[in-house]
């Protein structure tokens, strides 16, 4: 498997993040992570990148415990966290070379292709946008072509015509064999590249379907009425 | 290649990038901000702690000894709470943390960087004991390679420490002295509070003994050598297992720092995350300049708790300076308020220019309340820098002499915060740095 959390569960104090969700992933798969708000989704995809630790169960990216084998595991993934952090004073181009070498390898010019970061990638990145900042976090994810691609919120701020093209790449990343688990707001997103759809709601796993067993629309319907049953079933086990 | 190599070639960039972009505002406004505090502390220290150097040959190796160790302290310290600082606090660690890199060579870098960017408090000192040299040259020189076995033995020594602790703040039979010791902070904070202050504890002996060995070789005794060199032999053995604990703790270390920061009391009492030192003062003042004081009192803790925090070390320097019958008792605690004060006061200038852009587009234009309010604000984060140098002596030498202590502590507050508000507002650190250095040497030069 190439993600794999097994029972995993964070809570902070006595609030719960995300309450025992068991995810497998294969090789070569879209997955596309949807929920509302506080939903849970970015604490998943923290564990997942070793950035938290879960209170309870494991996550192994490619076979390696992300906790226990830190090192091994980063090998094997390339991520864009929720806020990515770069290095104010580099331009993409430097930063993107500086992680090249820390991975051992990757076309940078590629990346800045990709991601249409091209013309601007000798401009010092404190000089960016938020939408430069994360395709700059994208084209870094993306270096080495590693094993699984893990985005929080990857699409968040791009342009219509840089959001299109970084799509068709992750698209063609997963038709590669990598495996891509991005985290959005937008299920026409997930419709249109993932081969698969989680469900979030309530740091709890409500649907996990094959998107290519829906019809447009299917999906947002399901998401709703899934948050309403979530909603429902959560206030009427407070009033008991 | 390795991790060291590749993160020390992208800061040797950003660095030449960041020159290129800034020009010399870049390395002058450190540079300045140096020299100034060094204008200040050379008067202070001929003052408190040289005045022997022209006393009798016999007493001269004794009170150099007595001289390093609180050097060696300050140096010790300092490190210490830097290195937790940049390793496991570090922005590196926030860029670095998602990539596949060889945590010891991070580590190599980080303290190596740190090596290089306090190379300065070797210098310092070498500056500040220099009228030393002018009577005791031979123990001027030990005196600062004494200080430089010190440092190599701190960054080697809290680089273990540091990462130890990371360990300890998860092991469960560290969690009941852990619990005892952390107040209000998550248990794993408490592990990194209390580290500077293990390293104090666990090398004030080897140290102690190496400035006896500086005392000893004045004398032209040839064991002192060997007292003298145990730091840099510690030091070096105190290294050896770095590497191997860095690939143990280094990541792991990001995610503790996660947990601390996620605060669930913020989750569960958000009013808590809110308050901030000082914060009930706030409803003695009129409303119209309560909500500037406000927003200072919070973005300046927030910002610059440790500058703020400062004023209770400058408070705690002049109260074991001034626990004396000595006669000069007061002058010294006067003095030491003086200078703290300036110090402690340069966070109202940093505040005008570091705040957030949306802080002051929220709150309407402020004018006069706004300025009276972070005046009011300055004023009563310096007062423990005079405070408690006046306590000691009112308990050593009676009211009178406090009082003179108050008075003097409490003008140089009034002028300070004054000043740091105006240069605040117009000229920022290039201007308050003279005015401040002028002021606290004008007051001093009164006082001696």
């Amino acid at each position: 498997m190439s993600i794999e959390l097994v029972g995993v569960r964070k809570s902070f104090g006595h609030v719960v993040a995300v309450d025992r969700v068991d995810l497998t992933v294969e090789p070569g798969t879209f997955v596309g992570l949807i929920g509302h708000n506080g939903a849970g989704k970015s604490t998943c995809l923290r564990m997942i990148t070793g950035l938290l630790r879960p209170s309870e169960g494991n996550v192994r990216i490619a076979g390696f415990d992300v906790v226990e084998q830190p090192l091994e595991a980063r090998k094997r993934f390339g991520a864009v966290p929720e806020n990515p952090a770069l290095y104010e004073y580099l331009t993409a181009r430097e930063f993107l070379a500086f992680i090249a070498e820390v991975r051992g390898g990757g076309d940078v010019a590629e990346s800045l292709e990709l991601t249409g970061l091209g013309d601007d990638a000798d401009r010092l990145i404190r000089e960016y946008s938020q939408g430069m900042r994360r395709k700059t976090a994208l084209a870094a994810a993306l270096l080495g072509q590693p094993e699984v691609l893990v985005l929080d919120e990857a699409l968040n701020g791009l342009d219509p015509p840089s959001a299109a093209k970084v799509k068709a790449a992750l698209r063609a990343c997963a038709d590669r064999g990598q495996t891509v688990l991005l985290s959005t707001h937008v299920v026409e997103t997930v419709q249109a590249v993932a081969d698969r759809v989680v469900m979030l709601a309530h740091g709890r796993i409500v649907a996990d379907e094959r998107t290519a067993d829906m019809a447009p629309g299917d999906l947002e319907r399901l998401f709703l009425e899934r948050l309403a049953e979530t909603r429902d079933g959560g206030e009427r086990a407070s009033a008991q | 290649m390795s991790a060291a190599d590749a993160t020390a070639r992208a800061w040797r960039l950003r660095r030449k990038n960041r020159r290129a972009a800034e020009g010399a505002s870049a390395w002058l406004g450190p540079l300045l901000g140096g020299l100034v505090v060094l204008g200040l502390l050379v008067p202070l220290m001929n003052r408190i702690f040289l005045t022997w150097v022209h006393g009798p040959a016999d007493y001269a190796p004794i009170a150099m000894e007595n001289l390093l160790l609180r050097a060696d302290i300050v140096v010790i310290g300092w490190i210490a709470i830097d290195l937790y600082s940049v390793l496991i606090r570090g922005g590196d660690r926030a860029v670095l943390a998602i990539w596949p890199v060889d945590p010891a060579g991070v580590v190599r870098f980080e303290v190596l960087r740190l090596a290089r960017g306090r190379l300065f408090l070797i210098a310092g000192w070498a500056v500040l004991s220099a009228p030393i040299a002018t009577q005791w040259p031979v123990l001027w020189a030990l005196g600062v390679v004494q200080v430089a076995f010190t440092w190599v033995l701190a960054l080697s020594a809290s680089t273990l420490c540091t990462l130890l602790a990371v360990g300890m703040a998860e092991d469960p039979r560290a969690a009941p002295l852990l619990d005892a010791l952390r107040g209000n902070n998550h248990r794993a904070q408490a592990a990194f509070l209390y580290a500077p202050g293990f390293v104090l504890l666990a090398v004030g002996a080897i140290v102690n003994g190496a400035a006896v060995g500086v005392s000893w070789l004045a004398a032209a005794d040839p064991t002192g050598a060997l007292l003298l060199g145990l730091p840099l032999v510690v030091g070096a053995l105190a290294w050896l297992p770095v590497p191997s604990l860095a690939r143990r703790s280094w990541f792991e270390a990001g995610t503790l720092m996660a947990e601390v920061d996620a605060r669930y009391a913020v989750l569960e009492d958000r009013e808590e995350a809110l308050r901030v030192y000082l914060d009930w003062t706030v409803r003695f003042l009129p409303a119209d300049m309560a909500r500037y004081a406000l927003k200072d009192l919070r973005h300046g803790w927030r910002a610059r708790r440790t500058w703020v925090m400062g004023a209770w070390l400058v408070g705690l320097a002049s109260l074991v300076a001034a626990w004396t019958r000595d006669p000069s008792g007061p002058v010294r605690a006067a003095s030491i308020a003086v200078v703290g004060c300036w110090v402690v006061a340069s966070v109202g200038v940093l505040l005008e220019h570091d705040e957030p852009e949306f802080l002051a587009s929220w709150l309407p234009p402020g004018g006069l309340p706004k300025w009276v309010g972070r005046a009011v604000v300055l004023v009563l984060w310096q007062q423990p820098t005079v405070w408690l140098g006046a306590l000691a002596v009112a308990f050593r030498q009676g009211l009178g002499p406090a009082g003179g202590v108050l008075g003097v502590g409490e003008l140089s507050i009034a002028l300070a915060s004054i000043a740091a508000v105006t240069c605040g507002r117009r000229g920022g650190l290039p201007l308050y740095g003279p005015v401040a250095a002028a002021s606290a040497l004008l007051v001093l030069g009164v006082l001696v």
